[in-house]
């Protein structure tokens, strides 16, 4: 028992611990403001935060830098509704890491 | 039937926005409902062939999905089982029974996002009003391109409740203990095809592990954005732990030769 608990702790840590690859750091921080002049990496998490749980309910998450700035200014108005985000506050920051994190 | 068929093509023909993406028949992935999203599924799933026996069952199931938000997901299922058996020679019998169930899942990683998608799962049901089952399930998925893979640990508590003299006793527990494994290929953003490995031990009280049966079989998902429909035909490959209880290839009596699941979703 004690094993299968360990086994099911490493698993868990791998999924969770792990650093994710589509959370902003403060390496990436300067790219991150070539494209959005001015983001905070508070701000850049805050919208990273906001992608992940609004947009992986119908389908799986999209790599942010598989489309380009104009490529996701097509795909999020009808996204945003799908998404049902009200919020102006929320959509700019969410608006903002995916530019940021683009192609 | 002929009722959840009328209905799911009414709820057809009015809805016009996209069911979340599952894609598999059995296998569940991390994915949950953002907050304020609901989805109705409708499954049919039959299951044939006993040895020395027409057999066939019939669970047929409604699920109403919440997406809670903070990825904290619940459901509610309605349950209708039916069973058709020979007793004899010329003789079947059919037993009906309903249910009601359950379920939680929280996800805790991103398969994109994570270097591994994880959720927990749980779900409680009743059974015909005297049985009764707790379900939890450890979720892992991954996405590399198109390419969707998937496992779940499944451990199970089945208690068989009975009223005796005024008194509630309990007979029988099972404890099932199922491992599934899942690979998908999207070809697009309409179509997937995979197939499903499903692992049942039994696990009882009395008799310790009496067996460890293998299934296998395809699966392939349509969906569009109003709705998806997944089909999946899962044969008994063969008990790969024999044990007294359970001494021949395959498990007949109490698993069935083959099974197939069709999983109907609409989002409202
Ligand atoms: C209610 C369900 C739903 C939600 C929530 C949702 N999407 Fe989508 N998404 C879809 C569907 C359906 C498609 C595919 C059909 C299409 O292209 O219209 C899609 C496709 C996409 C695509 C691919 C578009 C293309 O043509 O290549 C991207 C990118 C995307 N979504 C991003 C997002 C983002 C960002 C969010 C969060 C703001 C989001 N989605 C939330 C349903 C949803």
């Amino acid at each position: 028992m004690k094993k299968v608990l360990l086994i099911l702790n490493c698993i868990i840590s791998i999924g969770c611990a792990t650093v994710s690859n589509l959370k902003p750091n403060e390496k990436q921080l300067p790219i991150m403001q070539r494209k959005v002049p001015g983001i905070s990496l508070e701000e850049a998490r805050q919208g990273f935060k906001l992608y992940k749980f609004n947009c992986a309910g119908c389908h799986n998450l999209h790599k942010p830098d598989a489309y380009s700035i104009s490529g996701w200014e097509k795909v999020l108005p009808e996204m945003l509704g799908k998404a049902k985000l009200s919020s102006e506050k929320d959509i700019q920051a969410l608006k903002n890491y995916l530019f940021a994190k683009s192609k | 039937m002929k009722r959840i068929v009328i209905i799911t093509v009414a709820v057809f023909s009015f809805l016009l926005s996209h069911a979340q993406d599952r894609n598999f028949a059995r296998t569940y992935q991390t994915n949950v409902l953002s907050k304020g999203a609901i989805d109705l599924e409708f499954w049919h799933t039959s299951r044939f062939g006993h040895s020395g026996q027409y057999f066939h069952a019939q669970d047929q199931r409604i699920e109403v999905e919440f997406g809670l938000g903070k990825n904290w997901q619940t459901a509610f299922y309605f349950n209708r089982y039916q069973e058709r058996y020979s007793t004899s020679l010329n003789g079947t019998t059919t037993s009906n029974e309903i249910g009601f169930s359950n379920e939680w899942k929280v996800k805790l990683s991103d398969p994109v996002a994570n270097k591994l998608g994880v959720a927990l799962y749980s779900e409680w049901s009743i059974k015909g009003g005297d049985e009764l089952e707790l379900e939890t399930k450890l979720i892992l998925d991954k996405v590399i391109g198109k390419n969707l893979f998937a496992f779940n640990g499944v451990y199970e508590l089945e208690k068989e409740f009975e009223w005796v003299n005024g008194r509630l006793n309990s007979d029988g527990s099972e404890m099932p203990l199922e491992f599934d494994l899942a690979y998908m290929y999207n070809a697009n953003k309409k179509f997937g095809i995979g197939f499903e490995l499903r692992n049942h031990n039994k696990i009882g009280k009395v008799n310790g592990w009496e067996h460890s049966v293998l299934f296998g079989g395809p699966t392939i998902n349509f969906r569009s954005n109003r709705w998806f429909v997944i089909a999946n035909y899962l044969p008994q490959w063969g008990n790969v732990y024999k044990t007294d209880i359970a001494p021949g290839n395959k498990v007949l009596d109490e698993l069935e030769r083959a099974e197939a699941r069709i999983l109907v979703g609409i989002s409202l």
